[in-house]
């Protein structure tokens, strides 16, 4: 990951300067993008998520201590977002099963091209990471789909190298019997 | 637990996880001789080996192909309205009755949110927060008709020159979407350029051109940006470069004093995240349609503050990164370029500022800087020691501020310290000169003498001999990054308060600067009115 954020571009994003904030987005945003979008799976939910990790990042500038990478510092802005959009999405399903349970709602079946696609092998992968309980997902996400070091990861989620290590195990330890056949399709 | 082949289960299925290319030798060692005497260990490493690869692809599979919905250009828009909009103290032109409907909407949109979240479920993490303080508009468009911005009946005193001059600004409105609006300085002739249904997409970085009949701008109306040249008066643009879509982020572009060229600095689009700032590259305004960037090299790369062009043409100033990292400043002697005196590999440029690395890998940066009407030195705002990217008071030691100007006659030459701030105050931005030498110009929400900000930036004026600040007081700027403009004999300045756009005559702000009158070019803009720029020249 790039630790490329001069003082002075972040000290003129602070202070609304649009040329800065240009470039800042400019910089970090695929890769901001990339990451909500793969904890949120939704391309405009995603991007919300990323302008309020570039916001939340901003204002809080001045805690950035500086110890940590600014990418790694942005990453993990962006992963406490994305939470708290999971969380919400939670609560308003919840909601929504409610509302169901006092007016029937139109269920709409899975079309069979949806079908097709889940037979795919990647599609089965994928659907097998989306399985995973949501700290193994996100170590299995940002290993190899952001292909970022384990220490950086445990950098991001501020928990021990340890834990990165333990959690991946226990992903394989899911994802193996689901992927017998397709890894064994390779 | 160890193993009888040196290290635990846990260990080799951790140094799996790791990755053979991050091992070093003796890790790559011991991991060997686990494997080679453990069965159950082998199957879980052929498993890893083949499951990685396939995790990946269909990983990629999955996310690669989707792209954001917004445009860069908005995206950066957005981020910067939520940032600057929270900041900005209540405009004047809401009435009683106007808060008290913010208000309300406010605690509407408030329970909305809070229901919208899931029923007042915490969310962990730091709460957005903005999106109450959001709730207060900006001024509905339909307030005033947009094609026809009313005169003020507080017009400034302008002479007879000035008076004919064309003003350009952008006004933006609910939808944080910029359009253009022109108007002469004495009210006539006000109407609205773009952001019309024929005009859709948002055009900014008004340039004039030093002679005054051209402006340049930058114009995602084709989808993406690009840079386009409209004649005074007629303003109907060309477009001058054909980018291909998604290549570049932005534009940004200083005219050659005579006219000639445009330094065009290009923010690359491009998807890698370690890739940083833009590039610099010259353009003929005259010709239409040019393949850009055209194969050329650019002058200058990795820029973080765009191309200005010095006064007399030789130079072209930009900021970028030493060899160190720390952010510096450049100036390339494009007259050489031009005159091809020098080859593209081989190009003439010095490097302005030199902060030294200082303990625990702390420097200054500058923050802003502005050419001398004669050319021949630069000013800037040095500011620091920061560490890391925050500034050391925010650690809990001093820091130091001062403007100091460096000569480009002897390339050997040392900054002078034209003003030293003591105390430093954080907030201090941007940097003109005047157009007859007398002053340098900067912005500061800090109180004089002091550091805590106020909340309201003002103008500062110091002698360009040297000297103590002088504060302009009696209206707030409206943004730190909307530099105010010096008409070209340095006596007055246009600017954009918080509400109205606003000339102040120097002349009568050095009188008494404490009872500062602005004279108003617009009468409650349809939005909000930003970076003005009027004409160099009728």
């Amino acid at each position: 990951m790039n630790q490329l954020a001069s003082p002075a571009l972040l000290a003129r994003c602070q202070a609304g300067d649009d040329h800065a904030i240009a470039e800042l987005v400019a910089a970090y945003r695929p890769a901001l993008f990339r990451l909500a979008l793969s904890i949120l799976d939704d391309p405009a939910e995603a991007d919300e998520a990323a302008q309020d990790a570039f916001v939340q990042a901003l204002r809080a500038l001045g805690g950035y201590q500086g110890a940590a990478a600014f990418t790694t510092w942005l990453y993990a802005i962006t992963i406490n977002v994305c939470r708290g959009r999971l969380r919400r999405r939670g609560a308003r399903e919840r909601l929504r099963q409610a509302l169901a349970g006092l007016w029937p709602l139109t269920v709409h079946a899975s079309v069979p091209e949806a079908q097709a696609v889940q037979a795919e092998s990647r599609a089965a992968v994928s659907a097998a990471v989306a399985a995973l309980p949501e700290p193994q997902r996100l170590v299995v996400v940002l290993r190899y789909y952001h292909e970022l070091r384990l220490g950086e990861i445990a950098e991001i989620l501020e928990i021990s190298e340890r834990t990165v290590h333990n959690r991946l195990h226990a992903a394989h330890a899911k994802l193996r019997g689901r992927l017998a056949g397709e890894v064994d399709a390779r | 637990m160890t193993t009888d082949y040196g290290i635990s289960h846990e260990q080799a299925r951790a140094k799996l996880h790791t990755g053979r290319r991050h091992l070093n030798g003796g890790e790559a060692k011991q991991l060997d001789a686990h494997l080679a005497g453990c069965a159950a260990c082998r199957a879980y490493a052929n498993y890893v080996a083949q499951a990685e690869p396939a995790l990946t692809a269909a990983l990629r599979a999955q996310w690669d192909p989707a792209q954001p919905p917004q445009s860069a250009r908005a995206f950066a828009e957005q981020v910067r309205a939520r940032l600057i909009r929270p900041q900005r103290a209540l405009p004047n032109w809401l009435s009683d009755a106007g808060v008290t409907l913010a208000v309300g909407a406010a605690l509407l949109v408030l329970v909305v949110v809070w229901i919208g979240s899931g029923w007042g479920v915490s969310t962990g993490g730091p709460q957005p927060t903005e999106i109450v303080v959001e709730s207060f508009p900006l001024p509905e468009v339909t307030a005033v008709p947009l094609s026809t911005p009313s005169p003020s009946p507080q017009s400034p005193a302008l002479p007879a020159g000035l008076l004919s001059r064309w003003v350009t600004y952008l006004v933006r409105d609910s939808q944080n979407r910029d359009s253009v609006y022109v108007m002469r300085t004495d009210g006539r002739d006000g109407q609205r350029l773009t952001g019309l249904p024929e005009t859709l997409g948002y055009d900014h970085n008004l340039v004039w051109s030093p002679d005054g009949a051209r402006l340049a701008l930058v114009s995602d109306r084709s989808g993406h940006p690009e840079v386009y040249v409209a004649e005074a008066g007629v303003w109907a643009a060309r477009q001058l470069t054909v980018t291909p879509p998604g290549a570049i982020a932005d534009y940004r572009v200083s005219w050659s004093p005579d006219g000639d060229w445009l330094a065009v600095t290009a923010l690359s689009n491009a998807p890698d995240p370690s890739w940083f700032g833009g590039s610099i590259y010259l353009l003929d305004p005259n010709a239409d349609q040019q393949p850009f960037p055209a194969g050329a090299a650019p002058l200058a790369t990795r820029v973080t503050d765009p191309a200005q062009w010095s006064p007399d043409g030789h130079w072209l100033a930009y900021g970028a990164p030493d060899a160190n990292g720390v952010p510096a400043l450049f100036a390339l002697e494009v007259s050489a370029v031009l005159t091809g005196a020098n080859s593209q590999v081989d190009l003439p440029y010095r490097q302005l500022t030199k902060f030294p690395s200082l303990p625990e890998g702390s420097h200054d940066i500058y923050l802003g800087f502005a050419w001398s009407p004669d050319s021949r030195q630069v000013a800037y705002l040095r500011q620091g020691p920061w560490v890391g990217a925050v500034l050391s008071a925010t650690l809990g030691a001093g820091f130091n501020a001062s403007i100091e100007v460096i000569s480009l006659d002897d390339p050997d030459a040392l900054p002078t310290t034209l003003l030293d701030f003591d105390p430093s105050p954080n907030g201090i931005m941007g940097l003109s000169w005047s157009p007859d030498g007398a002053h340098l110009l900067y912005l500061s929400d800090a109180v004089t003498g002091g550091t805590t900000s106020t909340g309201c930036w003002t103008l500062r004026l110091v002698p360009s001999t040297g000297g103590a600040a002088t504060q302009l007081d009696g209206f707030c700027a409206l943004s730190r990054s909307t530099l105010p403009r010096w008409s070209s004999d340095g006596r007055y300045l246009l600017l954009a308060t918080e509400t109205d756009l606003a000339v102040i005559d120097l002349n009568a702000v050095l009188a008494d600067p404490a009872q500062v009158q602005p004279g108003y070019l617009t009468n409650q803009p349809p939005g909000l009115a930003h970076s003005p720029a009027w004409q160099p020249r009728p």
